[in-house]
């Protein structure tokens, strides 16, 4: 089965990137354009600071690695009521549907960590030993998208309506996981930096700058215990909830879809 | 003979919601209703009915990819469907296909480049092989499909209509590859609007109508009441 997960991981990037006629560079030129935007609005239009050095750089990694969280989890979510017709026709473990988005999303990040790299060089960020951490830390993110996003999986199958929801739940959480700005620019206060860590997007942004940057996050013991437990509890609650409910996915309502 | 599969009081329905002009409302559509069979070892049924009768339904009932919404099926062992309505991704090529639909079927990885080579060379696509499937025709699609579900050798086997497949060469072929499958399978049910293919391979018909067994039994007598009828709605509309 694992097999089979990678397999249609690869095989939905390569359904993506047919038809173009740049194919498979488009995983390079994509981060490349999104990285240019920033640096163009961020770096030579506004020039803006928020009190932070090298603003494009912290943007830059943080909008990286949240957009990798964003892309497994929503894939993760929509993966049932997507496959549809392919849950009519083959009889499989169903688990493999939403694993097999994250797998997915981890095939283009493979490209995008490697222009990550290149472009903080580019703006000035001295390389350091660390940045062979970044890997590991989005790992734990992608455990973290497949355990949530598994057990959203079955909810969004029972209401398709929810993934809507929880796209803009997603781009809430951009904010409140300091993503854009950093949240001490708002509120410089100890207990809502504490506060913010107990949310595992934020641990796991601050872990990605810390290894890019060398920005210590102000509560380093909180962003790592939170982050590593908060991803264990959700990969095995997540996969739990829809394990037990696998029955669901043959249910006739689903037919409407 | 030993029973092999049991459906009891089998049916399903669903809700959906119907946009005429004015409002929108909820409707509850009956798939099935109320369906009862027993096959034993050996056993070949034929299902015979419409476009929307219910046969897909039922095929998928039993092979339990669709829940009922009423009653239960037993199974001896768990039947397999094969079809020409297998989900193809049609962005993929014929040749990536084959490859994802292997392992979904379970093929273990030291036996996916043989069995794919195999399911390749059967299918007769040709160049297209390495074209995405949507640049297929609907007959080279369905010829893709069934290949692939083609390749395991079920104890209870659902044929869904794999017989529409292909022009007269292929469908020889798929009809020899039916027979060896069905061979190695103790129990049989097809779905499908070839009168003559029931005929010559079933020893029970079934006729559904909007969801329910009309008739039950030879093969013979089935046929003919389903074509009388038709005629008769034929007649009816001249």
């Amino acid at each position: 089965m694992r097999h089979f997960a990678i397999a249609l991981g690869r095989g939905s990037v390569r359904a993506s990137n047919q038809g173009r006629a740049l194919g498979v560079l488009w995983q390079f030129l994509e981060p490349v354009l999104e990285i240019a935007v920033y640096w163009i609005i961020f770096g030579l239009v506004l020039d803006v600071s928020r009190g932070v050095e090298n603003f494009v750089a912290f943007l830059t990694v943080g909008r990286i690695c949240y957009g990798f969280m964003q892309r497994s989890l929503l894939g993760a979510a929509g993966s049932m009521t997507a496959q549809v017709p392919m849950l009519r026709s083959l009889a499989f473990p169903r688990i493999v549907v939403p694993i097999a988005q994250v797998i997915r999303s981890l095939i283009l990040l493979r490209s995008e960590l490697l222009v990550l790299g290149l472009a903080v060089l580019v703006m000035g960020v001295r390389p350091r030993l660390s940045w062979l951490l970044l890997p590991l830390v989005m790992v734990v993110a992608a455990l973290l998208n497949a355990g949530l996003g598994a057990a959203l999986a079955r909810f969004v199958f029972r209401l398709p309506d929810l993934e809507r929801l929880i796209t803009h739940l997603l781009r809430l959480n951009l904010y409140a996981a300091g993503v854009i700005f950093p949240l001490n620019a708002f509120i410089d206060s100890a207990a809502v930096q504490r506060l913010a860590s107990l949310n595992p997007y934020f641990d796991i942004v601050e872990m990605a700058r810390w290894s890019m940057l060398g920005t210590r996050p102000d509560h380093p013991a909180l962003v790592i215990g939170i982050g590593l437990s908060s991803t264990v509890v959700v990969l095995v609650a997540g996969f739990a909830i829809f394990v037990s409910g696998e029955h669901e996915f043959a249910s006739s309502r689903s037919r409407i879809t | 003979m030993p029973t092999a599969l049991v459906c009891r009081n089998v049916g399903v329905s669903y809700s959906s919601y119907s946009s005429s002009r004015r409002l929108r409302r909820r409707v509850e559509v009956h798939a099935l209703k109320g369906v009862d069979l027993r096959l034993n070892d050996g056993d070949s049924l034929g299902l015979i009915g419409h476009n929307g009768s219910g046969k897909s339904t039922l095929l998928q009932v039993i092979a339990g990819l669709l829940n009922p919404t009423e009653g239960e099926v037993l199974a001896r062992a768990t039947p397999r469907l094969l079809g020409v309505n297998a989900a193809l991704n049609n962005r993929l090529t014929g040749r990536q296909n084959i490859d994802i639909g292997c392992l979904a079927l379970g093929v273990p990885r030291s036996e996916i480049e043989r069995v794919a080579a195999d399911v390749a060379a059967f299918a007769e696509l040709g160049d297209f092989l390495d074209l995405p499937v949507l640049s297929y025709s609907s007959g080279m699609r369905q010829r893709l499909a069934f290949s692939i579900s083609a390749i395991v050798e079920p104890e209870i086997v659902l044929v869904d209509e794999a017989l529409a497949v292909g022009d007269r060469a292929f469908k020889a072929k798929c009809l020899a590859r039916l027979r060896e499958i069905r061979s190695a399978a103790g129990v049989v049910i097809i779905a499908t609007h070839a009168m003559n293919e029931i005929q010559e391979t079933c020893n029970r018909a079934i006729w559904l109508h909007g969801g329910e067994v009309v008739l039950d039994g030879e093969p013979e007598t089935v046929i003919d009441a389903y074509e009388h009828s038709k005629r008769a709605v034929n007649r009816s509309l001249d």
